[in-house]
């Protein structure tokens, strides 16, 4: 009776002790940060394009290849990249549009989204872009992917893979010896 | 991360000894290998993919009942039982502490 109270006291301790701590890990985001790159600004010659960053409200002028990376959890929370373009002889400004943070794009993705941002004006004279996912070379160059693969984006993933086949190994390895020493005793 | 699973262990064992005192070190033994079998893979499926918590709960009650059913020689209906109040008390608390909508 006495074992049985200091169990419920110990449990009612550890709840009071690690009211901090975590049983599931919580979710993370599904957002990554992303890198854009801007590929065909030179293409425009008689525009001039800006970006204005929401982690430092800071207006850039956009060169060639120019890359601006967004982070998920910055300073201001998720970052973000206002995009316009201004006509160099009549000053004109376009529409903007916005860009966020995304979803990983790849099966096996490092911790940064890369993209590449095209511009294009519609009939109407609309300021648009289209965006091309960036691959790390090893896509490129056909490479053996695995099915499957204890690698996570996460670091420590990979050890709570291991850490639980290796106690399934020894859960497996256990139930077996006891099956043999059972049918022996049989025998 | 590893000091979670240090504490979801702390806390199922003492709930463990609620229900049945013998044989203890073999008992803390086989519930550290159970939790260290299950709470990776419950997390890896929690972060990855969007199967609800609760499910996932669910299935780690069933796979743990029948670890405590075989390797600590309870009736299934009491290892069921033992393995609903611990992941019940881990889960909920987990909720609460990391304020997780279900």
């Amino acid at each position: 009776m006495q074992i049985n109270k200091l169990s419920v006291l110990v449990v009612f301790l550890l709840f009071r002790l690690f009211a901090s701590a975590d049983i599931a890990l919580p979710k993370q985001k599904n957002q990554l940060d992303t890198k854009y790159y801007f590929a065909n600004v030179d293409s425009f010659a008689t525009h001039t394009f800006y970006v204005k960053k929401s982690a430092n409200d800071k207006t850039y002028k956009l060169k060639q290849d120019a890359a601006f990376l967004l982070k998920v959890n910055g300073a201001k929370g998720d970052e973000r990249l206002e995009v316009w373009a201004v006509n160099k002889s009549s000053q004109q400004k376009s529409n903007s549009f916005i860009l966020t943070t995304v979803k990983p794009t790849e099966p096996i993705s490092s911790s940064t989204n890369y993209i590449a941002i095209t511009f294009y004006f519609d009939k109407a004279g609309k300021l648009n872009y289209k965006q091309t996912v960036l691959k790390p070379d090893c896509y490129s160059k056909k490479q053996f992917i695995p099915v499957f693969s204890l690698k996570h984006p996460a670091s420590g993933f990979n050890s709570l893979s291991l850490l639980s086949i290796f106690s399934f190994l020894v859960l497996l390895s256990a139930f077996l010896f006891a099956k043999m020493k059972q049918r022996n005793v049989y025998v | 991360m590893f000091k979670y699973l240090a504490l979801t262990i702390a806390i199922e064992i003492p709930i463990y000894f609620l229900f049945d005192r013998k044989r203890i070190v073999f008992s803390v033994f086989i519930l550290v290998l159970a939790n260290c079998f299950t709470w990776p893979i419950i997390n890896l499926l929690y972060q990855t993919t969007n199967i609800h918590l609760l499910i996932l709960e669910s299935g780690v009650t069933i796979v743990e009942a029948f670890i405590i059913y075989w390797f600590l020689e309870q009736k299934f209906s009491k290892a069921l039982l033992i393995s609903l109040v611990q992941n019940a008390v881990t889960t909920f608390l987990g909720i609460w502490i990391n304020n997780i909508r279900l």
